[in-house]
């Protein structure tokens, strides 16, 4: 009888729950689902038994079983795995499976304690959220909820002090850091400027972030304190006053300006397109917020379909950030104006801006919950074959405590 | 039947994997990166801070206490045999140096090192215990003002009978070198010839007896094969006398005086055919494990070329935030700050002396980070250009100190123009793993070094 190797390519990932089967192609980014059941099954179990290297051997039997040869045809279709005739003369041919390692230094032998205790944790701060004061005369209707769901304006009675700041930011690693963002209340009601020159010797982009109703407080901060490292991010909310809006965005250049519009509706995504035409404005996200009553918007527009995960493009590098750590949260360190300090504002505290920053940093990547919060710690991401082509989890899921962004389980 | 041919192999630089030749090929396996990627990925650039920070997050203040040794060991790296170091002047370091020294990195490291990173004393020569007086001095010192201090100290054993009690007291971690037995030892002798391991075998004895815990968990051995050992000797001495399994090394082959060359070869072994030789080739294997050359050697291939192996998890984000330095050149000061006995300071014991950082006086730390910096820069600019025609230029091991040469330009000498060498060295490595798959996994689970 003839025999053949039967393998996957290094580059393919393939992940199996129950009944349940999905090869991932870290070059075409193509995806195979299957079935994990009957003889497929057991070939697969021989293919990710470690010692096996990615690569089995069937009869010419099995080949042609009807059920294998179709699934066989994908793969190499799709080039995520093939076929070669067994000759006895040649060794078995092995594949390096995609199986992510740390390596530690030889006198360590243990990968987590130095990945959080014996490296120089600094290095893993790359955003750093000044919330610098919180006063605001507005009464916006996400003011207390949109901070929670992405980096937003909110009220409050504190500011940070300037030798606070300048205290905490003094630790700072600068070469790793990329970016600080300074935040409000109204950042105009501080005093902008002396702020402006103390973290204008970090190298790292520094983003203001105004709510477009405070902007004409700060035209001169605007026009001409802003450049390509100091830009500024408007944020609009709904319902837009547009006078308001007429009344700034004419006042001030917009080199270096970005808008963020929150939307809860469609109806708020039509305004905002319109907005973006009438003004022709070229640098602009659009994110969604919940408000506790539009979860059908974010079931029609949010969610994610089978379709959208597995169109994902992500490198096989990207797929091992997602095993073990959030892409969304790692990194970043929120200082509230009450001095209290976050990896994520949702989660507990880790600290205040008078906690040294090491012991900050070592408490998130000891004991945190947000750096490593990844989609294989939680129900029902956790049993989905799904899960790492998924991004990572954001708080979008934290604030609608629903960890499946998708229909794929319900 | 007997198989006889392995597999053939090819690899994408740009996508760090290897599949079969000729089997289902994607276009995009064998796109290159572009130059202008590579630049980017490459532009790291020092700053005086940086570096700064990195002597405040040392794990290691080194001190050489003395270059004298009172052991005239035939194969030594500073002995006749090699030309490539400097004058050994029997220089003793003073305790204001180190003290100074200590004093310079608690004030940095107070503003600037990572929470709950620890720090370690070690102790280098010569033959360290010859100034004893330094290293208690050392210790008295920073136990009061540097909690959980660990030291270490590699020695030749001859002088271990005296401070015994003080170095199990501070729990020091000890190397000791040693050849094996009476004749595998014969190498290492006293000034006046005469062989050390009679005393040496003796002090080791006494240590294991009266401190047994402490022999156990803190002392390691350190052997180098040559003509007048074997593996399958070293690892049954050490196993049979001490219960230990020594770090077995080669005598080097650097920086060899050309009249030597030939007492060179005449004691030089390689631990593979030692290895290979052996009765209990198996047995043998087994013990060393990770320290079998060529186990070690397809594991640096796997960590360096699999893609899939990683340092920490900024690497996990390289492409997007990190960029890098070209050759494996530590960050200076990352790993250790090194005194030398003359009161020069370096980022390693391992480097040329010629090369300083700076200057410990009895008064004052003379070290410019901004200048060592751009000096770093500097040699960054000179090497990049090699680096970037080189097939390993994502996997280097070289440090590029150690290619300095006297114009203080670093030239690299194992600088691989052509992908030829390159896939006969991944097909070398990729058979080897054919012949034996099971090591990938223990390789996976069991092996940590960098």
């Amino acid at each position: 009888m003839k025999y053949y190797w039967l393998y996957l390519e290094p580059y393919s990932f393939i992940w199996r729950f129950k009944k349940n089967g999905l090869i991932y192609n870290t070059l075409t980014y193509e995806s195979i689902e299957f079935k994990n059941i009957g003889i497929i099954k057991n070939i697969m179990d021989q293919i990710v038994d470690i010692k096996n290297m990615y690569c089995t051997k069937i009869s010419e039997k099995e080949l042609n079983n009807n059920l294998l040869r179709p699934f066989i045809l994908k793969l190499k279709m799709k080039h995520s795995g093939g076929i070669i005739k067994c000759n006895s003369l040649y060794y078995k041919p092995v594949f390096l499976p995609p199986k992510l390692k740390f390596v530690p230094s030889i006198d360590n032998n243990n990968t987590e304690y130095r990945l959080s205790n014996n490296d120089n944790n600094k290095r893993y701060l790359k955003e750093l959220n000044l919330y610098i004061n919180g006063t605001c005369i507005h009464n916006c209707s996400g003011c207390q909820y949109n901070y929670k769901q992405t980096l937003f304006c909110t009220k409050s009675e504190n500011k940070l002090s300037l030798e606070d700041i300048i205290r905490f930011t003094n630790q700072i690693d600068v070469y790793f850091l990329r970016r600080i963002n300074i935040i409000g209340g109204n950042i105009f009601n501080y005093n902008i400027s002396e702020l402006y020159f103390t973290l204008n010797k970090f190298p790292s982009l520094k983003m203001y972030h105004i709510n477009y109703r405070n902007a004409n407080d700060g035209i001169t901060f605007i026009n001409e304190f802003l450049n390509d490292n100091n830009r500024l991010n408007i944020m609009i909310t709904f319902p837009v006053e547009e006078s308001i809006f007429d009344s700034f965005f004419k006042k001030i250049s917009q080199s270096f300006i970005n808008y963020l519009f929150m939307v809860a509706s469609i109806e708020e995504f039509n305004v905002t397109l319109r907005l973006i035409d009438k003004y022709n404005i070229d640098k602009y996200e659009i994110k969604p917020i919940y408000t506790g009553s539009n979860i059908s918007f974010f079931m029609k527009y949010v969610f994610m379909s089978k379709n959208d995960i597995i169109n994902t493009k992500l490198s096989r590098q990207q797929i091992f950030q997602k095993e073990v750590i959030n892409s969304f949260d790692f990194g970043k360190i929120t200082i509230k104006s009450d001095s209290t300090v976050f990896a994520n504002v949702n989660m507990p505290q880790l600290g205040t801006i008078n906690t040294p920053l090491n012991e900050l940093l070592f408490n998130e990547i000891n004991k945190g919950y947000s750096w490593k919060r990844t989609r294989i710690k939680f129900e029902p991401c956790s049993t989905c074959v799904y899960q790492l082509l998924c991004p990572s989890p954001s708080n979008y899921e934290i604030i609608l405590n629903k960890y499946n962004f998708c229909n794929i389980i319900n | 039947m007997k198989r006889l041919q392995n597999n053939d192999y090819c690899y994408s630089k740009k996508h760090k994997c290897f599949t079969l030749k000729n089997v289902n090929k994607l276009d995009c396996f064998n796109e290159d990166e572009d130059l202008a990627d590579i630049e980017q990925k490459y532009s790291g650039i020092f700053t005086g801070n940086r570096i700064k920070y990195e002597f405040a997050n040392t794990s290691q203040l080194l001190f050489e206490t003395t270059n004298a040794c009172n052991l005239k060991c035939e194969y030594c790296a500073y002995g006749e045999l090699y030309n490539n170091y400097g004058t050994r002047e029997r220089d003793f370091l003073t305790f204001p140096k180190a003290k100074n020294l200590i004093d310079f990195y608690i004030n940095l490291s107070s503003l600037l090192k990572s929470h709950n990173k620890k720090l370690s004393i070690g102790f280098y020569g010569g033959e360290p215990l010859l100034n004893f007086k330094l290293i208690q001095e050392v210790i008295d010192y920073v136990d009061n003002i540097i909690p959980d201090c660990k030291f270490s100290m590699t020695t030749n054993g001859t002088l271990l009978n005296k401070y015994i009690d003080y170095i199990v007291e501070k729990k020091f971690n000890l190397l000791i070198s040693l050849d094996g037995n009476f004749k595998n030892n014969s190498f290492r002798v006293y000034q006046n010839g005469l062989t050390s391991f009679p005393s040496v075998f003796k002090n080791i004895k006494i240590l294991q007896l009266k401190y047994s815990n402490y022999f156990q968990s803190c002392v390691n051995f350190s052997a180098v094969l040559h003509s007048r050992n074997s593996i399958s000797e070293i690892i049954e001495f050490f196993k049979s006398e001490f219960d230990k399994v020594p770090k077995i090394s080669e005598l080097s082959p650097v920086g060899i005086k050309e009249d030597k060359e030939y007492l060179y070869n005449q004691n030089f072994k390689n631990i593979n055919n030692s290895l290979n030789s052996a009765n209990n080739v198996q047995e043998l294997i087994e013990v060393m494990d990770v320290d079998v050359p060529a186990r070690r050697a397809l594991a640096y291939f796997l960590f360096d070329h699999s893609g899939n192996v990683f340092k920490s998890y900024n690497d996990l984000f390289n492409n997007q935030l990190i960029v890098k330095f070209p050759t494996a050149t530590c960050e200076p000061f990352s790993r250790k700050v090194f005194l030398s006995a003359k009161g020069k300071l370096y980022p390693c014991e391992r480097i040329g002396q010629t090369l300083d950082y700076g200057e410990v006086t009895e008064s004052v730390v003379n070290i410019d980070f901004e200048s060592i910096a751009f000096r770093h820069n500097e040699y960054y600019k000179k090497i990049k250009s090699q680096c970037f025609k080189c097939g390993l230029l994502d996997v280097c091991t070289k440090c590029m100190l150690q290619m300095i040469e006297k114009d203080s330009n670093p030239k690299c000498k194992s600088m691989i123009i052509n992908d030829k060498l390159f896939q006969e060295y991944s097909a070398f490595q990729l058979s080897f793993l054919e012949k034996e798959p099971d090591l990938f996994n223990h390789i996976w689970e069991t092996y940590n070094f960098e």
